[in-house]
Formats: structure tokens, sequence, C-alpha cells
């Protein structure tokens, strides 16, 4: 054999060679990608699915481990699990209907923080030495707790607030998304939810397990106006806008009301957004873009599933089209056309407001303690992203402080700290008469914010009921800062 | 207390078992002296018995607490049975291929008896009238694969023989397509008398021989052209059974084959772009395929009706933890085929996520050494056979564990050495001789 050739051949096995280093590098690789995926499985998926209601290991838990409790921010215990003598477990809940949609239950299925966290209160992650005590004195675990992002003193104030009222009121914190109170009536003892339950599910008509700060779907009425004004913003229309209102106006067979038909006078858009004035805000609806109008309520999460953590959240919807009468058009842009929203989404706009445009996540778990109050998990707020710029979100507050210093919202005038919002008197049935209280806005003093919605149904003008409400609400969180 | 211990025993046997890995690894990679290496391997050895009656500890002290609150004692019985069985059998394979037959790979040996080890505790725990069987199935193959180890020799690059495989091949898995009986859809089985075989397992090994051969002495176009029309009519009977998994895998041995002759990687590509077409045209034309898309892409919007399994097994991995339940705390039953398809997930529950991970650098480690008699020798015929069937270990567990875990839609394959099943037990058992064959044929240095 020659060199030459003999170099071939060396040539030849190395490259025979280099096939094979190829080959197992690809397979190791794939057996890499099976590690990769397993631990990201573990560490980062497995909660939905060890938490999915499908899930038949969770019964299991119980038999070692008691349920934890559930608590509020300020550590008011809203739920905890009572051990008989006879060893047998009830679940109390010592502040009853307060806190029903928020924390829920756990009979019958189960509802809300019970439900969202269940397995959480399942699991047991007290110091090991503890553990091992009660494990080899064949003693129950004591499942971890639930400390919630509620603030006790204002889910009161919300709780009393409503009154009688049916309705819904719901608060976040404007830069994290963490939900400060939440009330929806008419509610129900979580303490007797199984006694209670054959009345509970045949009573169709007041469905008091739907919570209606997520599930509520509401007519906007004025707070609608918060949309069509930032259209206006957007289409560079609000700075030349004038109209002059006369209390009422006819346009082919439909007549558009102010409230209780009051001529305005002449409107620019800051004063017609501020006096909610029906006839100016039905004419913007007019001048606007439809297509763009739909654009801006799609990024407005308006037809889409709201991005919380919350469960049970419904769509809000919108939608205006080119073809659409001009009755309609009016209608939906003074809120009372087809558009229903829910008063989680109205809060959330309210906090993209006070936020500089930008929705965090509302979330209502704030941590995850051991018995020993030990932090096993803490929850931290997700950012969705921005719904308008900061300039807009700028002229949105003006407009929205106007409000209170000038127009429907001066119930809500304080010396302690400035607020800013949207008041809404939504009409539900051909009874005009019969109205629905809304009022969506926030308020900031020293850096901290509260963005709140609240819905009181068939209240009538939300100067007599949602804006009281919502003074107490801000009072309280400001006075306890 | 017996609770304690199980708690306790997730974190030992895990231990034992990354010690094992660990000394197994080494071993491969060092350049020691055979002395140290031997120490290594004695010390694997070891862990695997010290894994073997920790697990089997747990499961009969359990069994004999539920039994004692019952009032009832076989099952007790039973398992301490199957702990004397299993132990016997791991010893006997053990003297068989680790002291009887020389010029063996001792690490290999020992990374394929921990994966039984794993499969017996684990069948023992799930249902001991099956882990009973699969004792014996691992018996039964001891000897045929010492057959294997010894006939390497003879193996050649025969024309004829090879032509043989491919239509014994295909009349199998034709039988199997005509008088299969449907099990979860697909047609797997066939029954003969009181066995029932799944040929496609061995089916494979014979697919590998042939391509070996045909591609050894011929590689071009020509060559290269029958070899397809060969190991197409195999795939297209496998997708006709609706065995996709196996389907995949045949394609999977046929194309890392294809390259290794010919050292073209445009074939690897246009493989690829075939794959993904006839992914597609699946996806579109079969609704059996979707529905497996469907349950990959979100299971959780399907837990009770087309993702159920997937589910189950999440929940099972997820529930379990990094560090499992503890045997015997989990409800691993809960997950179909939680026995052979998804013994992984059954595994993961409730030895953890770790002790998978590790399973999985076993196989790693497995695959390494199924490739490593072969490498850089010159016997070209011997280095596609052993590539083909190391390709066929490995795509067989990454598409079953990928398909537990949800990196890839799950189709129903066997976990080598670990799934209940004669077929695949044997099978796996078969190529586990034929590379401790080719060890001792090529007298790689030991490793």
């Amino acid at each position: 054999m020659d060199k030459e050739s003999r170099e071939e051949n060396v040539n030849k096995k190395k490259r025979g060679r280099k096939r094979y280093v190829l080959i197992t590098y690809v397979f190791l690789g794939l057996f890499l990608l099976l590690l990769v995926r397993l631990l990201f499985f573990a560490a980062a998926e497995s909660e939905d699915f060890i938490n999915s209601s499908y899930n038949p290991r969770l019964t299991k838990l119980s038999e070692t481990v008691t349920r934890g409790r559930i608590k509020t921010s300020d550590n008011v215990i809203v739920a905890e699990t009572i051990t008989n003598d006879d060893k047998t477990e009830v679940r109390n809940y010592p502040k009853g209907p307060m806190y029903a949609h928020a924390v829920g239950y756990s009979v019958n299925g189960s509802l809300g923080a019970e439900k969202d966290f269940n397995f959480r209160m399942m699991r047991s992650h007290i110091f090991f030495l503890k553990r091992i005590y009660l494990e080899l004195s064949g003693e129950k675990l004591p499942g971890d707790d639930l400390v919630l992002t509620i603030d006790s003193k204002l889910q009161e104030t919300a709780y009393y607030g409503m009154g009688d009222y049916d309705g819904a009121v719901i608060a976040l914190e404007p830069d994290t998304g963490r939900v400060l109170c939440m009330v929806s009536k008419p509610d129900f003892d979580p303490n007797t939810i199984k006694a209670d339950w054959d009345s509970i599910i045949s009573d169709s008509s007041s469905s008091v397990l739907l919570n209606r700060t997520t599930q509520g779907l509401y007519p906007p009425g004025s707070v609608a106006k918060v949309l069509t004004a930032l259209e206006m913003i957007e289409e560079g229309k609000a700075d030349t806008f004038s109209y002059e209102c006369e209390g009422e106006e006819e346009r082919e067979d439909y007549t558009i009301h102010c409230y209780r038909s009051t001529a305005h006078g002449t409107e620019d858009f800051a004063s017609a957004f501020a006096d909610s004035c029906n006839v100016a805000f039905g004419n913007m609806g007019i001048m606007l873009d439809k297509n763009r109008l739909n654009l801006l309520s799609e990024r407005l999460l308006f037809n889409k599933k709201l991005p919380t953590s919350l469960s049970n959240t419904e769509k809000s919807s919108f939608l205006i089209s080119e073809g659409d009468s001009e009755a309609l058009v009016m209608q939906t842009a003074i809120g009372q056309g087809k558009t229903l929203v829910t008063p989680l989404h109205m809060a959330m706009l309210a906090s993209a407001v006070a936020n500089e445009g930008v929705i965090k996540e509302p979330f209502i778990s704030d941590s995850i303690e051991n018995a020993d109050g030990g932090v096993v998990k803490t929850y931290k707020g997700k950012t969705y992203g921005s719904v308008m710029t900061k300039e807009e979100a700028e002229k949105m507050k003006e407009l929205m402080r106007l409000v209170i210093t000038d127009g429907t919202g001066q119930g809500l005038l304080s010396d302690e700290y400035t607020a800013y919002g949207k008041t809404g008197t939504a009409e539900y049935s051909s009874d005009k008469e019969k109205t629905h209280s809304w009022f969506m806005g926030f308020a900031e003093k020293d850096g901290r914010k509260i963005a709140a919605a609240v819905i009181m149904e068939g209240a009538g003008t939300s100067s007599a009921h949602a804006i009281p409400l919502t003074k107490s609400l801000f009072d309280t969180y400001f006075q306890n800062g | 207390m017996v609770h304690f211990l199980t708690l306790v025993s997730r974190f030992t046997i895990l231990i034992w078992l990354s010690l094992f890995a660990y000394e197994g690894f080494l071993s491969i990679s060092e350049k020691n002296t055979l002395e140290r290496r031997r120490g290594r391997q004695s010390r694997q050895v070891f862990y695997t018995f010290l894994i073997f009656l920790n697990a089997m500890a747990v499961i009969c002290f359990n069994a004999s607490n539920e039994a004692s609150k019952e009032g009832t004692l076989p099952d007790n019985i039973k398992d301490l049975f199957l702990l004397g069985i299993g132990f016997t059998i791991i010893i006997l394979f053990l003297v068989v291929f680790n002291r009887l037959l020389s010029g063996l790979s001792v690490v290999f040996t020992n990374f394929c008896v921990i994966l039984l080890v794993t499969g017996f505790f684990m069948q023992t725990r799930l249902d001991n009238t099956r882990a009973f069987r699969q004792m014996l199935f691992a018996l039964i193959s001891i000897p045929i694969a010492a057959l294997f180890v010894l006939i390497m020799p003879r193996l050649t690059a025969n024309r004829y023989l090879a032509i043989i495989a491919a239509i014994l091949g295909i009349a199998l898995l034709a039988i199997v397509l005509i008088a299969g009986k449907t099990t979860y859809g697909a047609k797997l089985n066939i029954t003969i008398g009181p066995i029932t075989l799944q040929p496609s397992e061995f089916v494979k090994i014979l697919f590998v021989y042939f391509i070996s051969v045909l591609l050894y002495l011929d590689s071009s176009l020509k060559g290269i052209i029958i070899v397809s029309a060969l190991s197409g009519t195999h795939m297209l009977i496998l997708v006709m059974s609706k065995d996709l998994g196996n389907a995949a895998i045949f394609f999977i041995i046929f194309l890392i084959m294809l390259y290794a002759a010919t050292g073209r990687y445009e074939w690897l590509l246009i493989g690829a772009a075939l794959a993904a077409i006839a992914l597609i045209v699946a996806y579109f034309a079969l609704p059996h395929v979707r529905v497996r898309f469907i349950a990959w892409a979100d299971p959780l919007s399907y837990p009770d009706n087309e993702a159920y399994q997937l589910c189950q097994s999440l929940f099972a991995i997820g529930t379990g933890g990094w560090f499992g339940s503890g045997l015997t705390m989990g409800m691993p039953t809960k997950i179909p085929l939680s026995h052979s398809d998804f013994i992984f997930a059954s595994i993961a529950e409730e030895m953890g996520i770790l002790f998978g991970a590790v399973m999985i650098l076993i196989y790693a480690g497995i695959f390494i050494l199924t490739l490593k008699p072969s490498f850089g020798k010159d016997s070209k015929f011997l280095r596609l056979f052993s590539i083909g069937l190391a390709v066929s270990l490995a795509s067989q567990t990454f598409i079953m564990i990928g398909g537990v875990i949800r990196l890839i839609p799950s189709t129903g394959v066997t976990l080598p050495f670990v799934s209940y099943g004669g077929s695949s037990l044997i099978s796996s058992m078969i190529i586990f001789g034929c590379i401790q064959g080719i060890y001792r044929l090529s007298g790689t240095k030991e490793a």
C-alpha cells in the first residue's frame, strides 16, 4: 500500500468516525431534552396539574394532613379546620358570608380560593423534625396556610357598604395587581353551605354562587365613556371637539337623552366627560373610526379572557361596525349598546390609567406559609403589558380628575388623597327608571394607590350609592396608610 | 413507623441509585486501572441489591400493615416470595453475564440489571401477579440473551439471510394487522393459545439486521432503493395497524442507519422533510393521530376524554414531586397502562422526579455503551448492526418517556427493561445479548 492510499484510508476512517460522533451527540441531545423537560415540568408546570380538580390524589392527602387556614394580608383568619374530640374535622369560616366568594367553600365541589389553592393547603411544610415527630406519633400534619392579598378592613367596608343591594365591589393595587377586596352580593354562608345547598342551587334567579366581581356581566353605562374618550384622544379629535347640548337630541327615530334631559350647554371634550354628557358622547361615537374603536377595545381587553390568575372570569364584550345604525353607534358610545363588562375588568382599566397605562395581572394569593408562619412560597404579580401610552394615561387621568372636581363625582373630593374616576348609571331594562349605579376609578396619595370598581344593582344614580361606598373604601385605605 | 420507613426510603433509594449511576459513569469515562474499575463495578452491584432490598422491604412492610388491618396475610407472603425470586434472578443474571461469560462489559450488565430491578419492584408494588410473570420472563430471557452472546461471532452479512429476515418481518407484522386484536385503538398483539406476543418487538431486531447487511453490501443508490422499499413496507403496515410509536421507531432506525452507512447528511434532511409531511398528512387524515396532538397541545382542557391518560400521568408525576410520594403511597394505578406504557409515570410518582431523572441518565449511559464496542472498529457491518440496535433502544426510550412527560405526543411503546411484558423484555434482552456478544467478539477492553 503506498503512502497516498494509506492516507486516504485514514481520512476515510476519520470521516466514518465523524458520523458516529454526530449520531452519538444527537441522541445524547435527545436524552438531555428529556431531562430538561422533566425538570422544567416539575419546576414550572406541575402546579397546574397538581391543582386540577381531576387529580384523584388530592382526596388521599386528607388522610395525613389537616387542611391549612386562610388568612387576610392583615392576619385575620377567614377559614380554618377545627378537629373535634372524635377526630372529625369541620371547616369553619369565622367571618361567615363576608368572604363567601373570595374564599369560597370546600364541600359539594369547591369554589374561590378554597378551590384554586386546594392542594397548597393540603400540603405540609413544617420543620422536618416536627414532621418526623408527628409522623412517628401517628398524628396528622398541619397543612400550609394561604395568605390572601385581601385587607380585612377594606373587605369589611365594602361588604357593609353594599347594604341590601346586590352587586359587586373589587379593589386592586394598580402597581402590583393585588386584589384588596372582593365582595359579591347576594352571598351565602360557607359555614352552612351543605345544609343550604338545595335552596341555593334551586334558586336560579339570584344565583348566589356567581362571583359578580369576575363573572357578572353588566351594561357599563357611562363608565364606557372611558373607551370612547380614549379613542377620541387617539384619533386626535379630542382637542377640537365642541358640542351644544340641549339635553336631548333626535337621530333617525332614536332620541338620545342626558341624565334627566339636563341641557349641558356648550361642552368641550373634557367637560363632556366630567358632566357625563350623553348627547356629546353619542356624537363622538358617530365621528369615530369604528374599526379603530374595535381594535382599541381589543387592546383594552374586551372580548378576551382577562389576564389574571383569578379563576372563573367572564369575557367582557364590545362590538361596533361601520354598518351599525346611528342609534346603535350612539348607544354604544355611551355604554348602552350591546356592551357588557365585568367589574374586575373595569377595575383593571382604572388601574391601567393609575399605573401609566400598564396592566398588572390581578391575583389574590399573597403567599403560602407553613403552620408556624414560615414562608413557603411568595406570589409575585405579573405584568400583562401596556394598554395605552403614558401620555394617554396622563390625559385620561386629567379627565377622570375633572369628574371629581367639576363633574358627577364630586362626592369623592377629599383632603386626604386625590381621587379620579368615572361614574355610570346604566339602564338595564326597558324601564328607564331602573338603573345600576356604577363607579370606576382610583385614588392616590404619596405614591400609594388603590383602584376600584363598584356596581350596585338597581340602586339608581351613582352619586347616591356607588360614590359614597367608594369614598368609604378610599378613606379606609388611606387611614390605614 | 412503616409510614416513616416509606418516607425515608424515598431518599435512601435515590441516594443508592445516584451512587450507582456515578460509579457507572466514572467506570465508563475514566482511564483507570482495571482494579479501580472492578471496585466501582462491585460497588454498583452492591447498590443494586441495596435498592432492591430497600424497595421490597417498604412494599412488604406496607402490605403486612394493610394485612394486619384487614386480618388477611396472603399478599404479604406473596411479596416476600417475590423478594426471594427477584433476588435469585438478579444473582443468576449477574453470575451468567459477569462471571460465566468472559469479555463482556460489566457496566453494561449492571446498567441493564438496575433497570430490571426497578421494573421488578415497581411491578410488585402495582400488581404482584404481574410481577411474578415479569420475573419469569426475565428468567427465560437469561439463556436467550446468553445464546445471542455466543452466536454473535457467527453472525455474518449474509444477503439471503437478510432477505429472509426482511420478509419474515413483513409477514409477522402483516399477521398482526390481519389477525391481531385491537388494544387501546392499535393492533399490537397476536394470541396463540395462552401466549400473547407483540411481534413488532422482535421484528425490530430483524429489521436492524437486514438493513445493516444490505447497506453494508451495497450502499449505492440502487441498494438504498431496495432497502427503502423493504423498510417502507414495514412502516406502512405499522401505520395501518395504528402502531404509530413503532412506526416512528422503525423510521428513526432506518434513517440513522442510512446516514451511518452513506455518511451523507442529505438523507437526514430528506428523511426529516418526509417525516414532517407524513405527520401533517396524518394529522389531517387520521383522527386518532389528531387526538394525540390535541391531547398533547393542551391536556388540561380535555382531562376526561382525549387527554385522560396523559393528564393522569402528569397528575401522578406532578403530585409525586421531586422526591415522590414514597412506594405504595401514590396512586399510580389511576393511570391507564401504569405497568407498561406509562410505567415511567408510576415510577416518577412514587420514587420521585429526581429518581426519574437519574433513570434517564442511565438510559443515556446504555446508549453510549451499546455504541462503544463497534466504535472505530474495522467491521463496518457490526458497526451498522450495533448502531441500529443502539438507536432502537434509545429512540424507544425517548418516544416512551417523551410521551409520558408531554415532550412529544404520546404513542404506545414500552420502556426497555422496565415495562411489563414478555415480548418487550425478551427483545430488549436479545439486544443486550447481541451487544455483549460484540464486546466479546471485538475484545474491547473492559468498559
